[in-house]
């Protein structure tokens, strides 16, 4: 069986437009996108100032949680 | 592709992910608008005469802040294409490519929610009710819609600017008064002479852009008119906080010496030949022509005249300056 030993045609956009995966079954074809430096540079600034970001949102309604019940405690009293 | 097949590693040409900076996403909020919505909304916070937490006061105006930001997020989405034509707005994030409009829908639409959300929390349902309206009303209403099919554009749009001392009152307060409005009205007045002014002397890039603004729909000389005639009906306007107590002493006579300043810079215009020199190709904010110096002057010292018309209500009502106008009940 001299099939099995052929590597299968890819579309030629395949490994381009599917980040490693096969443009039509979706399966992985063992390719992987390698980011430049100044990509992954550039993903981790973003990370930490969405890590920040989400970190002050939770503060934010943390903050107002304990405000409001103090306030509505001196108001019960 | 013979790169991935050896070492399974391929690059999509281009780059597939973005170098976009958490400046270039910060820049979609329109940093410099938001500090005079921050600055009028406090304003309006603190001339409310009902006292209110200082942490949820902060936290409500950070929420305002944000939320302003977000519509303009929006707003550099949807005019990515207009913005990458115009000098002063092709250094924009989403013009310039750092950042894709998909990513700035995704960000507005997000902070929208999330600053409307903290708003009903920290402060009110109706400060929140408020926030989402003039988000809608700048990224809808006004970006969407009027923008581009109506050279009065900015006098119904400069609506969604003149909320943020409404909301400011609304946050101490959990209703809308006539101050509420009167601070409201200051702003709405004051955005058409403001706007013009600029559309003056940038009116090469508006009408590259294909954006009806006055004096590229109704000429120059139309525009000088109705900018000296807002100008009038806003200086005059400007004198209502006296009336009802809101404003002072230090606020009247503010209003007074910025009005009259602000009313000789509009006659200026009015008697220049503004708008008929050509536009400004330079891509800076103030850079300008000969003839249009006038039309720079007025645009620069708007902005002052606004910062400085509610630093006084901010003197008045924070720091003790506050001094009754004889003949007028506080």
């Amino acid at each position: 069986m001299s099939n099995e030993t052929e590597t299968p045609k890819e579309h030629p956009m395949a490994a381009d437009d599917n980040f490693g995966f096969h443009h039509r079954e979706g399966l992985p074809t063992g390719e992987h996108y390698k980011l430049s430096p100044e990509e992954e540079a550039a993903r981790k600034k973003r990370n930490i100032a969405l890590a920040w970001s989400l970190l002050g949102f939770m503060a934010i309604v943390f903050v107002v949680t304990v405000v409001r019940i103090g306030q509505n405690s001196a108001g019960a009293l | 592709m013979n790169q991935s097949t050896n070492d399974s590693v391929h690059r999509a040409e281009g780059g597939a992910v973005s170098t976009a900076s958490p400046r270039d996403y910060f820049d979609l909020l329109k940093p410099r608008v938001m500090t005079l919505v921050v600055f009028t909304a406090f304003a309006g916070l603190i001339a409310a005469p009902v006292d209110v937490d200082p942490l949820l006061a902060f936290i409500s105006i950070a929420a305002l802040a944000v939320g302003a930001g977000a519509a303009g997020a929006l707003n550099m989405a949807y005019d990515a294409d207009i913005d990458a034509t115009m000098k002063r707005t092709q250094k924009r994030p989403v013009p310039r490519g750092a950042v894709s409009v998909s990513d700035a829908y995704g960000m507005g639409v997000v902070a929208s929610i999330l600053s409307v959300l903290v708003m009903a929390l920290a402060a009110n349902y109706l400060a929140a009710g408020l926030l989402a309206f003039s988000i809608f009303f700048y990224a809808v209403i006004y970006t969407m819609i009027l923008k581009r099919s109506t050279p009065q554009n900015i006098v119904i749009g400069g609506a969604a600017g003149a909320f943020p001392p409404m909301i400011g009152w609304v946050v101490a307060t959990g209703e809308i008064s006539l101050d509420a409005v009167i601070l409201f009205m200051i702003i709405f007045l004051w955005t058409p002479p403001h706007s013009w002014a600029l559309a003056l002397y940038k009116s090469g890039d508006y009408a590259a852009a294909g954006v009806p603004m006055m004096p590229v729909a109704k000429g120059a000389k139309s525009t000088r008119l109705q900018i000296l005639l807002y100008s009038i009906v806003m200086v005059v306007f400007a004198g209502a906080p006296v009336l009802t107590g809101l404003g002072g002493v230090v606020y009247g006579v503010t209003a007074l010496g910025g009005g009259a300043l602000f009313m000789l810079l509009a006659w200026r215009i009015f008697r220049s030949r503004a708008g008929e020199a050509g536009s400004a190709e330079e891509a800076d904010l103030y850079a300008v022509r000969a003839g249009d110096k006038a039309a720079r002057d007025l645009f620069a010292y708007s902005i002052g005249y606004l910062a400085v018309l509610f630093a006084a209500l901010i003197a008045e009502h924070a720091f003790g300056a506050y001094i009754v106008v004889p003949g007028v009940s506080a």
